[in-house]
């Protein structure tokens, strides 16, 4: 899911400063100060869980998740996410410093967006709607991942157009993907609605 | 999994002669000519571009060298995949019938690109560590509440990958090599536990460190002067800058960013 450095033009990693700039200072606002220890631990779980690979048939994947973290924090799903990539280019030098901004929109925006429509389903169904939740979640899993493969083959059509095809191939790529994430998102949701159901009431100020 | 790296990714932050350069002016310089690279899409202004990240990578002798150079070598892995799958899907006349000979320059120039940018960011701003880099942040205006989060998440990875370790472990013991659905759901509950246990120790954590000061005690910690010296080492980027801008539009007829 990381774009590397040296992929995009200047116009595309403007663009992509630009959205993180402006995702980050909402989020920001919006933003707990209580709560920022809990921010912290969403992000730190976002950095982890891209390092554990989990076998998925002859080969192996690693999971972003951006559903559930997009549940867990909303707006403030930018800054973490921001933090936490850049974290991962200092220590691994995963995606780059320079396409952090760029990297930062490809997985925040779907938090975001994904928060935006499917938060409240998650959030407001009782016991007896478990259901409903665990279909939300595993929509909002699924659907983060398609929609972040959709910004980041954005991001290389920007660059140049006649990446057209690479970037639906990436789509095509994330969509096995994408189901795994669904269920990663689905059964975390579950958990979590049954152990700590706290940390789903969000981190943004009332 | 590489969990185990974290332990060790604190051996990069070594001493090096650009450390007595302020911090703000090392990110200054290295986004300013970093951007300017990225826009590159010739050979030749890429080569004359090479040149300082050149003299960055020898600056710090052999074992500055062999430091980047390890790093540079684990990156390149994702090389490979940009040298396979960008020709295929690229358009243009074909190769051995699959690869695009446009496509197979595309990909040449962005690995190529990789490099030389990367070279720039792991010398300037990698290299100097977390706490570094907050006091760059801090220097240039970035808000306290990021500064902070970013302080917090670092110490958040160290607490939680120890617990990840041991629920990794105690996951391999009880399900072995398991794949599919029941390794998804085995993933997801790990993940939780691991947030849940670690969340009253990391809330914990943040009142102890309120106690003895505050988060932002931090940063005041961080010295920064901007003296002749970070002024002479903006003006050679910004020259070096403007002779790469001149190189490229003598080759292309535009300017660079254009």
């Amino acid at each position: 899911m990381h774009i590397s450095e040296g992929f995009l033009s200047p116009q595309a990693l403007a663009a992509g400063w630009t959205i993180t700039a402006a995702g980050v200072a909402w989020g920001l606002k919006k933003m707990d100060q209580e709560k920022i220890v809990r921010v912290a631990m969403a992000s730190s779980v976002f950095f982890l869980a891209s390092l554990v690979n989990i076998r998925v048939g002859p080969s192996s994947a690693h999971l972003a998740l951006i559903g559930p973290i997009g549940l867990i924090l909303g707006w403030t799903a930018f800054p973490a996410i921001l933090t936490a990539l850049l974290l991962q280019a200092v220590l691994f030098q995963f995606g780059g410093i320079l396409v952090l901004g760029a990297n930062t929109t490809v997985m925040a925006a779907p938090a975001v967006l994904v928060y935006l429509v499917f938060g409240q389903a998650v959030r407001g169904a009782g016991k007896k709607n478990a259901k409903i939740a665990g279909a939300a979640a595993f929509l909002a899993g699924s659907l983060a991942v398609m929609a972040s493969a959709g910004i980041a083959g954005m991001f290389l059509f920007l660059s140049d157009r006649e990446m057209a095809l690479t970037a639906k191939t990436i789509l095509a790529v994330h969509l096995p993907l994408s189901i795994i994430e669904g269920a990663a998102a689905l059964f975390m949701t579950i958990f979590l609605k049954r152990t700590f159901p706290d940390i789903l009431s969000g981190v943004e100020r009332s | 999994m590489i969990l185990s790296d974290l332990h060790t990714c604190r051996d990069f932050e070594n001493e090096s002669r650009l450390d007595a350069l302020d911090a703000r002016c090392r990110v200054i310089c290295a986004f300013a000519f970093a951007f300017l690279l990225a826009s590159l899409r010739d050979i030749v202004s890429l080569s004359v571009g090479s040149v300082l990240p050149l003299l960055l990578l020898c600056v710090d002798g052999k074992r500055g060298f062999t430091l980047i150079a390890r790093r540079l070598l684990s990156m390149n892995k994702i090389s490979v995949l940009v040298v396979l799958f960008l020709p295929i899907t690229y358009p243009g006349e074909r190769v051995f019938y699959l690869f695009s000979e446009k496509g197979l320059f595309i990909s040449f120039l962005i690995v190529w690109k990789l490099n030389v940018i990367s070279v720039v960011l792991l010398k300037m701003v990698t290299s100097m560590g977390i706490a570094r880099i907050n006091g760059a942040l801090e220097g240039l205006g970035f808000p306290l509440k990021l500064r902070t989060l970013l302080l917090l998440t670092a110490r958040c990875i160290f607490l939680l990958s120890e617990r990840f370790g041991t629920m990794c472990r105690a996951v391999d013991l009880r399900m072995g090599n398991s794949g599919g659905i029941s390794g998804c759901r085995a993933f997801a509950y790990m993940v939780g536990t691991t947030l849940i246990h670690s969340s009253d120790r990391a809330e914990r954590t943040v009142l102890a460190i309120g106690c003895r000061g505050g988060i932002s005690g931090f940063s005041g910690l961080a010295e920064s002067r901007w003296t002749w010296r970070e002024s002479s080492f903006c003006l050679l980027f910004l020259i070096n800058s403007a002779l790469l801008i001149l190189v490229s539009h003598s080759q292309t007829g535009f300017g660079p960013l254009l």
